[in-house]
C-alpha cells in the first residue's frame, strides 16, 4: 500500500512559506488535468499558465519529486499540491500503469541509488593527491593551533576582566572573535563564541548562562590541546567539534546501523546566507539507538535527506565517530513504513540517566532526545510544564500558543511526547495521539 | 548548589578584583580539583565552570510535585468532531480565507459537529479578534472548547456568559471599561447602570458619553430616570446620547413628548366627497393627502430634548433657520414611534414616504424616518426606506445597518426589487447579505460581471473585481461549477482578471470543498 501523509508533513517538506501556500492552491482536482498513482509513485498533469500542463512526478519512498515546470524551488509547488491532494483526496487519484516520463525518471533514480551505493561499497571516490593533502591538513592544523592559543588568552582575559565588563562590550568585541576562529579555520569554535555571547547577553540568569558557556568552550581548548591522551572516539569528537568533520566519504564507509528508524521530529533553523539547516531526530526501534541528521539547504533548494516526522524507515545509517554517536547519514533506505508501537521512557528520570551516562562519556552533548508516554502538558503561568506520571515536571520552552494547540490537542492527558532536554528546559516537537503523530511548529520562541 | 553560584560571583566580577572562594563541593568533585592543578584564577575559574557545569547537568533529579493538579476529566462530547480532512480545511481556511469562517462554522454547526480539538485555539484566536465568531465559535468549540476556555482569561468570552469579565476591566483605559459595561449589560443590567451611576460625576465628559451609550445593551425602561437625568447635563455630547437612548424607549416621556410635537408636524386631510373619492379610487391614491412641516416655534422643555432654534445668523438668516428647523423636524421623527404616521393617516410606509416627495424637508424626514426604524427595529419601515434610497441611487448613503439588520426574507424582497436599479447598488447590498445568497442574485450578480468584463472599459474595472469576489466569496455554493466554467478563459490566458479570478476561486473552491466535506 502506498504510503499517506498528513498536511503537516507535506507541507513541512515546502521549501518556504511561499512554496508551502502556492502548493495548497494547486492542491485542487479543478488544477489538474490528469492524477495517477500506483505503488511506488504518484504522478499528475498540472495545468500551469502555459499550454502544455507540467508533468509532476513523486517517488513515494522518500517522497522525492520532479516536475518540468521551470521553478528553482524545490520541490515546487506543483509537487507540493499534489502530495497535499494526496493526503486529502487519494481516492481522486486512478490506479494506472506510469507513463515512460515516470518510469524513466524512477528508473534514473533506481540507477544512481545503486551507483552510489556500488562506490561506497568499493571505495571508488576519487582520491585527492595524498601528499598535497597531507600538507595541506599540516598547515591547517598549525593554523587551528595559532587559532585556540588566542582563543584561549581571550577567555582567560574575559573572566579576569569579569562578565559584567564584557556584558557592556559591543557586539564587535564578540564578532571580532568569532570571524578569528572562522580565519584560523576552526569554525566549530566560531559556533562556541557565538553562545558565549548569546548567553551574555541573554536576560535573567545570564551570569550562570555565561558560567556555562565558558566553561564548555575551555573544556573543549583543553582537550583539544591534550588531544593524545583521549580515547580514539572521543578525539575525534572533539576535532568535529573544533571544525574537523570527516568527509561523508570517511563516514559513509563506516559500519551501518540497519533499524527501523522512526522519524520523531524535525526542526529547520534559518541560518545565516540564506541558508537552512535542517535537524532530524531519528529512533532505531530495535536497537534505541538515536539518531540526528542535519541537512544544509540553500533557500528553496532541497534537504539532503527528507524523512518524514511519524514514520518509519527501514534504513541503515552510519554514525560519525564520537564517544557518544549521534550525528548520522543515511547509507541506504529501505520501505517507509508506520509502526504500532514506539520506543519510549516511562519517567523523566529514565531519559535524565540517559543523558547522565551520555555526559559521562562525551561532555559536549549539549541537547537530550526524550521519548516519553503517559507525560502531559499542564499550564502554569505563562507557559506550560511537562508532568510524567508521576508528577514530576520540566518547564517548556518555546512558543505558547503553539503549545496551546498540543494542549488543546491532548485536553491536558497523558500522552506521548517528543522534545529536546538542553539541560534546564525541554523543547516539544513532536506528540503523538491515539497512533496519529503530531507536529508542533516553532519549536523554539 | 552553592559552590556554582559563588563561582558565577566572582566570574561577574572578574579574577582581578576577586579571587574564587572556597565553598563546599561534593567529595568526587572536592577531590578532583584538588588533584587537578591550575596555573591562575581565571584557569581555576574555566576548570571549576567546565566541571561543575556538566556535574551538574548530568546530576539533575527531579522531585515529584505535590499539589499538581489532576490529568483533567475527558470530556465526552454529545456530538462528533470534524474528521481529519475536514479539519485540513478548516485550518486551511483560517490562514487562507478567514473572511469566510462565519459561514463555514455555520455549516459546521448545522451539520451537529463541533470542531476537532487541535483547531480549537486557532478558532478562538480567530474569534478573539472578529467579535462576530464568537457566538458561533463557542458553539462548535464542544466541551473541550469549554474547558479551554475556562483556562485561558482571554478565551473567557466563548463561556458565553459573563464569567469572562475582569472587574479589573473596570480600572483599566477607556475602551476596555465600555466593554466591560457592555459585558456587564448582558448578564446584570441594574449593576452595569449602578457602575456608570456611581463614578458619572468624576468622569470626563468623553467617558459618561461612552458609558451612557454601553446601556444600549439590554436597555429597558428602568434606564429611562438616568437617562432622562443626563438631559441635564453640562456635556452636549452626553445629552445627545441620552436622547438617542431615549428615543429608543417607545414608552419613555421623551417618546410621548416627541411624539405630541411630531403631531404638530403633521397635518392630514381625508378626502370624504364622494366625487373625490371616486377619483382617488380611479387613479390608484390612498384618499388622504398628508404634509410634514419643521416647526417655527418650540414648546419650553423642547431645549433640554436637544430641539433648538436660535436666533438667524446676520450673514444668513433665511438658510440658517431653514437648516435649523429642518435638524429640529430629523430629531423629532426620529423620537416619534413609526406607528404613530401609520396611524395617524391610515397609509402604509411606502405611501408615506412617496407621499412625502415634495416636501421641504425630504431629505431630514427620510432620515429622521430611518433612525426611528433603527432604533425601533421595524422591519416594515426599513424595508421601505431602503427601497427609497434603491430607488433614488442613494443606498450608498443608506446607514447599512438597516438594510443588514433586516431578516434574510425580507433583504431578497428587496433585492429582488432593487434588481431593476443600478448594479453597483444591488452589488453593494448583495455585499452586505450573509453567505451565501441565493441563487437567484447569485445569477444576477453573474450576470452584471459579464455584463461589466464583457464591455470595454477605460481604466481601472473596479465594479469587475468586486463582483468576482462577491461572487466566490458569497455566491451559492450550486452556482460554483457553473462560474469555473465561466472563468476558465480568463485563467487559461492571462489577462487583467487572471490573478483576481484565480485568488477569489480559490475560496470559492475551498467554500464549495468545505461544504461538501460537511454534508458528507
Amino acid at each position: 500500500m502506498a504510503p499517506t501523509f498528513t498536511v503537516d508533513q507535506v507541507l513541512g517538506l515546502a521549501p518556504d512559506a511561499a512554496s508551502a501556500s502556492a502548493g495548497k492552491g494547486l492542491a485542487t482536482t479543478r488544477k489538474w488535468v490528469s492524477l495517477c498513482k500506483n505503488a511506488e509513485a504518484l504522478w499528475g498533469e498540472c495545468q500551469g499558465s502555459g499550454s502544455t500542463p507540467y508533468q509532476v512526478r513523486i517517488d513515494l519512498s522518500e517522497p522525492a519529486f520532479k516536475c518540468s515546470c521551470p521553478s528553482r524551488k524545490f520541490p515546487c509547488k506543483h509537487g507540493i499540491g499534489l502530495l497535499l491532494l494526496w493526503s486529502g483526496s487519494a481516492d481522486a487519484f486512478q490506479e494506472s500503469a506510469a507513463p515512460a516520463w515516470v518510469t524513466e525518471w524512477l528508473d534514473t533514480r533506481k540507477a544512481r541509488a545503486e551507483k552510489k551505493a556500488e562506490q561506497h561499497e568499493s571505495g571508488t571516490q576519487k582520491q585527492a593527491d595524498p601528499v598535497a593533502q597531507a600538507k595541506r591538513a599540516e598547515k591547517r592544523e598549525s593554523r587551528v593551533e595559532a587559532g585556540i592559543e588566542e582563543l584561549e588568552t581571550w577567555l582567560k582575559d574575559l573572566v579576569r576582566r569579569g562578565f559584567a565588563a564584557a556584558k557592556v562590550e559591543p557586539a564587535s568585541f564578540w564578532t571580532r572573535m568569532e570571524a578569528r576562529m572562522v580565519d584560523a579555520q576552526a569554525p566549530g569554535l566560531s559556533r562556541y563564541v557565538r553562545s558565549l555571547f548569546s548567553a551574555c547577553s541573554s536576560g535573567e540568569g545570564w551570569e550562570e548562562r555565561t558560567l556555562r558557556e565558558a566553561g564548555r568552550l575551555y573544556l573543549l581548548i583543553q582537550s583539544w590541546k591534550n588531544q593524545s591522551a583521549l580515547a580514539e572516539d572521543f578525539r575525534e569528537e572533539v576535532r568535529t567539534l573544533v571544525g574537523f568533520a570527516p568527509s561523508k566519504e570517511v563516514v559513509l564507509a563506516g559500519d551501518p546501523v540497519q533499524d527501523l528508524w522512526y522519524v520523531w521530529g524535525q526542526r529547520v533553523e534559518e541560518l545565516e546566507d540564506g541558508l537552512r539547516l535542517q535537524r532530524t531526530w531519528l529512533q532505531g526501534t530495535k536497537t534505541k539507538r538515536w539518531a540526528i541528521t542535519l541537512s544544509y539547504a540553500r533557500k528553496g533548494m532541497p534537504f539532503e535527506f527528507s524523512f518524514v516526522p511519524g514514520s518509519g524507515y527501514e534504513s541503515e545509517l552510519v554514525f560519525y565517530p564520537s564517544s557518544v554517536p549521534r550525528r548520522a547519514l543515511e547509507k541506504k533506505r529501505g520501505q517507509m513504513s508506520l509502526l504500532s508501537e514506539l520506543p519510549t521512557v516511562q519517567f523523566f528520570d529514565e531519559a535524565l540517566a540517559e543523558y547522565a551516562s551520555a555526559l559521562a562519556a562525551n561532555p559536549f552533548v549539549e541537547v537530550q532526545p526524550i521519548a516519553i508516554r503517559a507525560a502531559r502538558l499542564v499550564p502554569q503561568g505563562n507557559g506550560f510544564v511537562v508532568a510524567d506520571s508521576t508528577n514530576c515536571l520540566i518547564p517548556l520552552r518555546g512558543d505558547p500558543e503553539e503549545y496551546w494547540k498540543a494542549y488543546a490537542g491532548t485536553g491536558g492527558q497523558p500522552v506521548v511526547l517528543f522534545g529536546e532536554w538542553n539541560e534546564s528546559t525541554f523543547t516539544l516537537l513532536s506528540y503523538n495521539i491515539n497512533g496519529v503523530h503530531r507536529t508542533v511548529k516553532g519549536g523554539v520562541a | 548548589m552553592i559552590a556554582w553560584k559563588e563561582l558565577a560571583r566572582t566570574a561577574i566580577v572578574g579574577t582581578e578584583r576577586q579571587s574564587v572562594l572556597p565553598s563546599p563541593q561534593p567529595p568526587t568533585l572536592g577531590a578532583f580539583f584538588q588533584e587537578y592543578k591550575t596555573a591562575n584564577s581565571e584557569e581555576e575559574v574555566l576548570l571549576k565552570a567546565a566541571v561543575m557545569g556538566t556535574w551538574k547537568a548530568a546530576a539533575l533529579q527531579l522531585r515529584e510535585t505535590p499539589g499538581l493538579e489532576p490529568v483533567p476529566d475527558v470530556e465526552v462530547e454529545s456530538h462528533p468532531t470534524t474528521k481529519p480532512k475536514l479539519n485540513t480545511l478548516l485550518q486551511q481556511m483560517s490562514e487562507d480565507a478567514p473572511q469566510i469562517a462565519a459561514e463555514v462554522l455555520e455549516g459546521v454547526r448545522r451539520a451537529g459537529m463541533i470542531l476537532s480539538p487541535e483547531l480549537l485555539p486557532t478558532f478562538f484566536e480567530l474569534a478573539r479578534r472578529d467579535k462576530s465568531l464568537r457566538e458561533v465559535v463557542s458553539a462548535v468549540g464542544g466541551k473541550r472548547g469549554a474547558a479551554l476556555a475556562r483556562r485561558r482569561s482571554d478565551w473567557e468570552f466563548l463561556l458565553g456568559n459573563a464569567t469572562g469579565l475582569q472587574e479589573s476591566a473596570w480600572e483599566g483605559p477607556r475602551q476596555e471599561r465600555v466593554a466591560y459595561l457592555r459585558e456587564l449589560r448582558l448578564e446584570q443590567k441594574e449593576k452595569a447602570r449602578q457602575l456608570v451611576q456611581e463614578c458619572w460625576k468624576g468622569e470626563q465628559a468623553a467617558n459618561r458619553r461612552d458609558f451612557l451609550l454601553a446601556l444600549e445593551v439590554g436597555l429597558a425602561l428602568e434606564d429611562e430616570a438616568f437617562l432622562e437625568s443626563a438631559l441635564d447635563d453640562k456635556s452636549k455630547e452626553v445629552r445627545e446620547a441620552a436622547q438617542s437612548l431615549l428615543a429608543r424607549l417607545p414608552d419613555s416621556a421623551f417618546v410621548k413628548r416627541m411624539t405630541e410635537r411630531a403631531r404638530g408636524c403633521l397635518q392630514v386631510v381625508k378626502k370624504s366627497g364622494l366625487l373625490s373619492r371616486a377619483i382617488t379610487a380611479l387613479s390608484g391614491g390612498t384618499g388622504t393627502s398628508f404634509s410634514i412641516e419643521a416647526p417655527s416655534q418650540l414648546d419650553a422643555q423642547a431645549k433640554r430634548d436637544g430641539l433648538e432654534l436660535s436666533a438667524p445668523k446676520p450673514t444668513d438668516p433665511a438658510g440658517f433657520v431653514a437648516e435649523q428647523r429642518g435638524e429640529v423636524l430629523e430629531k423629532i421623527i426620529a423620537g416619534t414611534p413609526l406607528n404613530f404616521w401609520i396611524q395617524e393617516t391610515g397609509l402604509t410606509p411606502e405611501e408615506l414616504i412617496s407621499g412625502s416627495q415634495k416636501a421641504n424637508y425630504i431629505g431630514r424626514i427620510i432620515r429622521g424616518w430611518e433612525l426611528a426604524a433603527a432604533y425601533q427595529h421595524h422591519d416594515d419601515w426599513a424595508k421601505a426606506l431602503v427601497l427609497h434610497r434603491v430607488i433614488h441611487g442613494t443606498i450608498d448613503h443608506n446607514p447599512g445597518g438597516l438594510f443588514v439588520a433586516l431578516p434574510r426574507q425580507e433583504q431578497e424582497w428587496v433585492m429582488e426589487r432593487a434588481a431593476e436599479y443600478s448594479s453597483q447598488q444591488y452589488a453593494s447590498m448583495s455585499n452586505l447579505m450573509a453567505a451565501p445568497l441565493s441563487l437567484e442574485i447569485t445569477r444576477k450578480l453573474h450576470a452584471l460581471l459579464n455584463e461589466s468584463i464583457t464591455k470595454p472599459k477605460n481604466g481601472y474595472d473596479y465594479e469587475g473585481y468586486r463582483l468576482i469576489q462577491i461572487l466566490c466569496l458569497q455566491g451559492a455554493l450550486e452556482f460554483y461549477p457553473q462560474l469555473v466554467e465561466y472563468a476558465k478563459p480568463y485563467v487559461s490566458e492571462p489577462t487583467s482578471y487572471t490573478e483576481t479570478w484565480n485568488k477569489n476561486l480559490f475560496i470559492y473552491e475551498l467554500r464549495h470543498t468545505l461544504f461538501q466535506e460537511i454534508k458528507s
